[in-house]
């Protein structure tokens, strides 16, 4: 390369970071740890709390999963029928095919997006890239934090120190604020009363929006068990067995690991955190519990923390666990309260080392701009400032959130509508509890939420009214998800909305691997192909830099790169080709009639995957796809034209705004 | 909105481009002379400056860059005192003028100041204070604080239809600012673009046209999918170049895209607006002194990376513009963590052969007390005053006022005219 500018800066040769060449990376996904020490904490997946011995355990939602449950049977769509796994790396495949795949592969290899997914340049955290950058970041941040500590003097046993439990359900008990009782919790979970839906709802409107895609064995669910009853069991989601969702969790076993296990044995902490990103993906598509992985998608939006990430490495997981899985349909103070005191929120937002002489803005501001009142809202800087000192005094130590007196700001505050004598160190738990309280309870929140979950489930610009009567319905019912849930899908607005909705890239890429009646397999490499896919989509499940997690509107899906991304996708899905290791069908599966023209590959291709005869205009485009590929006019079953003219119409399809709208 | 249309070329099809105009020189027989372009004059034969428009490269510092740590006001009596562990001292610093110094860590990038392809802009930001990332980057992108404009500024920048008019790399995500009435394109990295294997077996062509068909009446589906494949297939004229780190890149998402940005320019590929993110200014911790912490590590990437982009585009900087942005500034005094919260002032840095360079530009407002607001750098320099000049001066952009609606243009002196700019 040319050196135009001189070598007088830095000196030739000079170590440092000016010439470095890429460092080794410490999450190398070949660097694989030695075989780590088995779970001895109970799976966030599999298996319920330990009861409290005086209070009757509420249903957990994230257990019971069946670890001796039914066999996964290779999805909903899949009869056991023999399987195809032609790909272009087939004997029989052609040579300009083999030459893609290998192509593809060396590019893979070369940029290491196989196993690593392409971030988005990091909006706000930044993600260390190489050793020499993560071990200085954390060093610094280390360093930053020790002398915090030495400078505040540690609080010492007896000064009221209180650990804490950042679980939904528990993070609130202990405080004055009766906020997240177990009797609670159960109350607001035990709605079996089927959903009153308007008459005639269209089935499949209402799965394109509570499903992460329709599937025949669930039509088939709906139809048997009426939508209503369907739908109250969907919100009930502990009452549904989940074969598909534990096939998925038995693929990641480290995420049962504790912080410290972690810590000490799993060098390769990136892709340790990749697959936590990865199984939401592969929840989100195979659990049976879909109304409940969407709310955890919704969630672990609405309370953001980048994944995989720089910081809160150890605990992430937990949150995931502890805080979203909890109480995705539970009250939403109860998440509020446990998510402010989780060690992951602690950590990213610096929340651990906010001291009453200097304290530190970043929480206090998330907290209201995005947890709570929004983002529009009328929070001032001064709100920001006082909210960040009643907020003091929580910090972290071996991985285990508590509260210490001594480091928590004391003097009254007057935030938004909030105000607090805040007279005492000891009290400060109360107050902050206290403060989260009004928080969860504040009508702008209300506003917010209301907003956010008709966007979700209704259309980009949902009308006023609906958002008036969601606000009201969560303030009348202390604040439960459930019964907004239910406000929202019986609306007219709701039933009025269909195909209004543009899928993301997630929502797009679960459509289709359901649509084509895909299994997870037995290998988490392909589930974490899957999540590079989406991060070359702009969507990695968790990845969202900020704090105001992935937009949900059309005109911020719009990407060029991510409509090629779902073509490349669903084309490799559809003809069977990538990634390797699922349980793919396709594409025999897509045409069981065994068409041997392709008028009735194309007929049977729309049956199957638009339960309806082609419009003239798809037979049109999909005749001249046919042509074009200069397939002969006779398709010999079994043989590979048949093969890919089904795995052509079935791309073409998959992009159609049948697929890409909802 | 509607954009000018550009600068029509009689008999040339296309963009304007310098291979353009040099290949119709020779059809014409022209050897060394001048042609009158929309008025403009236009000289063959002559040095390459000047004759088309710059290449704008935006670099997006997402989370708020701390430019009192990267461009350190060491010379202001009231810096050190407000970040006892933080501050940078003098002897740490290349000193730039008698205030400023420039972070330790830009030393690959002292090269450039000295050869006066680098300036800086301090004092620079939004014209209000906004400390939430997600209102001020929307303001940033869109170029204008008023919540009646909806599109983005580099949108309304461009006047012409081709998808790498304008580019958004590093991310496959469009930010607001390519936002609008033209469909532009967005890539994590540009080699992304490519539609193997499924060409092989249906040429593109036939795609677009069958994906045209079903997706008709769509809009929202049917607009990025054809912008994708018609990308696609101008994506295949770029030769196939070094790696990254091949040519002095960091291995980086922000390495692969300069280095991605570099070959459209060389390739020549009618680039005007290159965006590019780089994240991880958010520093509330551990931002660290001169020789160790985040700040060092960010500032260690940013430089190399810069570096390698200049050395790689080689004699081609002249025609190349890199600005930086930022939403925020970050507080004068630090936290207890070592780091900094939201601010407001921040500072622009620039490069490129037309940058009036080895200056930092702008008014100093001072870090005296009475000169902060609210505990921030106040802004002397609206952001969007940089980047208007830029654009009219230098890449042939529309009126400033067609760019950011609303402002009154006070160009202060941050690049030297273009020969020719292709205005109107």
């Amino acid at each position: 390369m040319s050196e135009q500018y001189g070598s007088s800066w830095p000196p030739a040769g000079a170590p440092g970071p000016y010439r470095a060449g890429p460092a080794p990376s410490p999450y190398d996904p070949h660097a694989r740890p030695s075989p780590y020490a088995p779970p001895p904490r109970p799976s966030p997946y599999d298996a319920p709390p330990s009861p409290v011995p005086d209070v009757q355990a509420p249903p957990d939602p994230a257990g019971p999963r069946d670890d001796d449950g039914p066999e996964y049977d290779g999805g909903p769509e899949y009869d056991g029928g023999p399987r195809d796994d032609d790909d272009p790396g087939h004997d029989d495949a052609p040579p300009s095919r083999r030459r893609a795949r290998r192509e593809r592969a060396d590019r893979t290899a070369r940029t290491g997006r196989a196993t690593r997914p392409v971030r988005r340049g990091p909006r706000l955290p930044r993600v260390p890239r190489g050793v020499a950058v993560s071990a200085t970041v954390l060093a610094a941040i280390a360093a930053a934090r020790g002398s915090d500590m030495v400078q505040k003097g540690n609080a010492a046993p007896g000064d009221g120190v209180t650990e804490l439990t950042a679980t939904v359900g528990e993070a609130a008990r202990g405080t004055s604020v009766d906020a997240g009782t177990l009797a609670e919790q159960q109350r607001s979970r035990t709605s079996a009363a089927p959903v009153l839906l308007p008459k005639g709802l269209d089935v499949e409107h209402l799965l394109s929006r509570v499903t992460f895609g329709a599937t025949d064995a669930l039509r088939n669910e709906v139809r048997t068990q009426g939508a209503a009853a369907w739908l109250a069991r969907q919100l009930e989601p502990m009452s549904l067995p989940d074969p598909g969702g534990g096939a998925v969790t038995a693929l990641f076993p480290r995420l049962r690991l504790t912080p410290a296990q972690i810590e000490a044995n799993v060098t390769d902490q990136w892709e340790f955190q990749c697959e936590l990103a990865a199984a939401h993906l592969g929840l989100a598509i195979w659990s049976s519990r879909q109304l409940f992985e969407m709310m955890v998608a919704f969630w672990s939006d609405h309370f953001a923390i980048p994944c995989p990430g720089d910081r809160a490495v150890l605990t992430r997981h937990l949150f995931d666990s502890d805080v979203i899985r909890r109480g995705a349909l539970g009250r939403f103070e109860d998440l509020l309260q446990a998510s402010a005191i989780h060690p992951a929120m602690l950590e990213f937002f610096d929340n651990d080392v906010s001291t009453p002489d200097r304290p530190n803005e970043n929480y206090a501001r998330v907290l209201l701009e995005h947890h709570t009142v929004g983002v529009f809202g009328d929070i001032t800087d001064q709100d920001v400032r006082q909210a960040s000192l009643l907020l003091t005094g929580f910090q972290i130590k071996d991985h285990v959130p508590r509260f210490v007196p001594l480091q928590h700001s004391t003097g009254a505050v007057d935030i938004l509508d909030f105000s607090h004598p805040n007279d005492s160190a000891k009290g400060g738990r109360d107050a902050a509890a206290s403060f989260l309280h009004h928080l969860a309870t504040h009508p702008a929140t209300a506003d917010h939420l209301a907003r956010k979950l008709a966007v979700r489930f209704v259309s980009d610009d949902p009308p006023e009214a609906l958002l008036r009567r969601l606000a009201r319905t969560y303030l009348d019912n202390d604040t439960r998800i459930v019964p907004v849930l239910t406000a929202l899908l019986s609306s007219p607005e709701f039933a009025a909305s269909k195909g209004r909705k543009l899928r993301r890239p997630l929502e797009r890429l679960t459509a289709t691997v359901r649509a084509l009646g895909i299994g997870p397999g037995k290998d988490a490499e392909a589930l974490l192909e899957l999540h590079s896919m989406l991060a070359r989509a702009g969507q990695a499940p968790l990845g969202h830099p900020g704090p105001e997690g992935y937009p949900d509107v059309a005109s911020a899906w719009q990407s060029p790169a991510a409509a090629l991304e779902h073509f490349s996708a669903s084309a490799g899905l559809a003809h069977g080709w990538w990634p390797k290791g699922l349980s793919n069908p396709c594409p025999a599966a897509l045409a069981r009639s065994g068409p041997t023209t392709g008028a009735a590959v194309i007929d049977a291709v729309a049956s199957r995957l638009l339960r309806r005869a082609p419009t003239p205009a798809e037979r049109t485009a999909a005749t001249g796809l046919l042509s074009a590929a200069k397939l002969p006019a006779s398709l010999p079953a079994g043989g590979r034209e048949q093969k890919e003219a089904i795995g052509l119409v079935a791309t073409l399809l998959l992009n159609s705004p049948s697929y890409v709208m909802r | 909105m509607t954009a000018p249309t550009p600068t029509p070329v009689p008999g040339t099809p296309g963009p304007i481009t310098r291979r353009g105009l040099l290949r119709a020189g020779a059809i014409g027989g022209l050897g060394i002379g001048t042609v009158m372009i929309g008025g403009v004059e236009a000289a063959f034969g002559a040095p390459a400056k000047g004759s088309r428009p710059d290449t704008l490269v935006v670099i997006n510092c997402r989370g708020g860059m701390d430019a009192l740590t990267v461009i350190p006001p060491v010379g202001d009596p009231s810096y050190a005192s407000a970040r006892p562990t933080i501050a940078l001292r003098p002897g740490d610093v290349k000193r730039l003028d008698d205030t400023f110094g420039l972070h330790p860590a830009l030393g690959p990038l002292v090269p450039l100041w000295d050869a006066r392809k680098m300036a800086v802009v301090h004092a620079a930001g939004l014209s209000g204070p906004n400390r939430s990332h997600t209102g001020a980057t929307l303001a940033l992108e869109r170029g204008s604080p008023s919540p009646g404009v909806r599109t983005g500024w580099i949108d309304r920048a461009v006047t012409a239809t081709d998808p790498f008019t304008a580019i958004h790399l590093g991310d496959p995500s469009l930010p607001a600012s390519l936002l609008g009435t033209h469909r532009l394109v967005a890539a994590g990295a540009f080699d992304d673009l490519r539609t193997e294997p499924s060409d092989m077996i249906v040429p593109v062509a036939a795609w677009q046209t069958a994906l045209a068909a079903v997706t008709a009446g769509s809009p929202a589906v049917a607009g990025p999918i054809a912008t994708a494949l018609a990308a696609t297939a101008r994506a295949a004229a770029l030769p196939a170049g070094e790696a990254a780190t091949d040519v002095g890149y960091p291995d980086t998402v922000f390495g692969q895209a300069l280095h991605d940005v570099a070959r459209l320019v060389k390739a020549d590929l009618g680039l005007r607006i290159a965006s590019v993110d780089f994240g991880g200014w958010d520093m509330h911790s551990g931002i660290g002194t001169a020789g160790r912490g985040r700040m060092v590590q960010q500032l260690s990437e940013f430089a190399t990376t810069l570096r390698a982009f200049a050395d790689e585009v080689g004699p081609e900087l002249d025609g190349v513009i890199v600005v930086t942005l930022s939403e925020f500034g970050r507080r004068l005094a630090e936290n207890g963590s070592g780091g900094t919260d939201h601010g407001h002032g921040g500072a622009v840095l620039l490069f490129g052969g037309g940058v009036v360079g080895g200056k930092v530009h702008g008014t100093w407002p001072t870090l005296a007390s009475g000169s902060l607001v609210d505990g921030d750098l106040a802004v002397t320099t609206d952001h969007r005053q940089v980047l208007a000049e830029i654009v009219t001066k230098r890449c042939g952009g529309p009126a400033a006022t067609t760019v950011f609606p609303g402002l009154s243009p006070a160009p202060i002196g941050v690049v030297h005219p273009a020969e020719i700019a292709g205005q109107p």
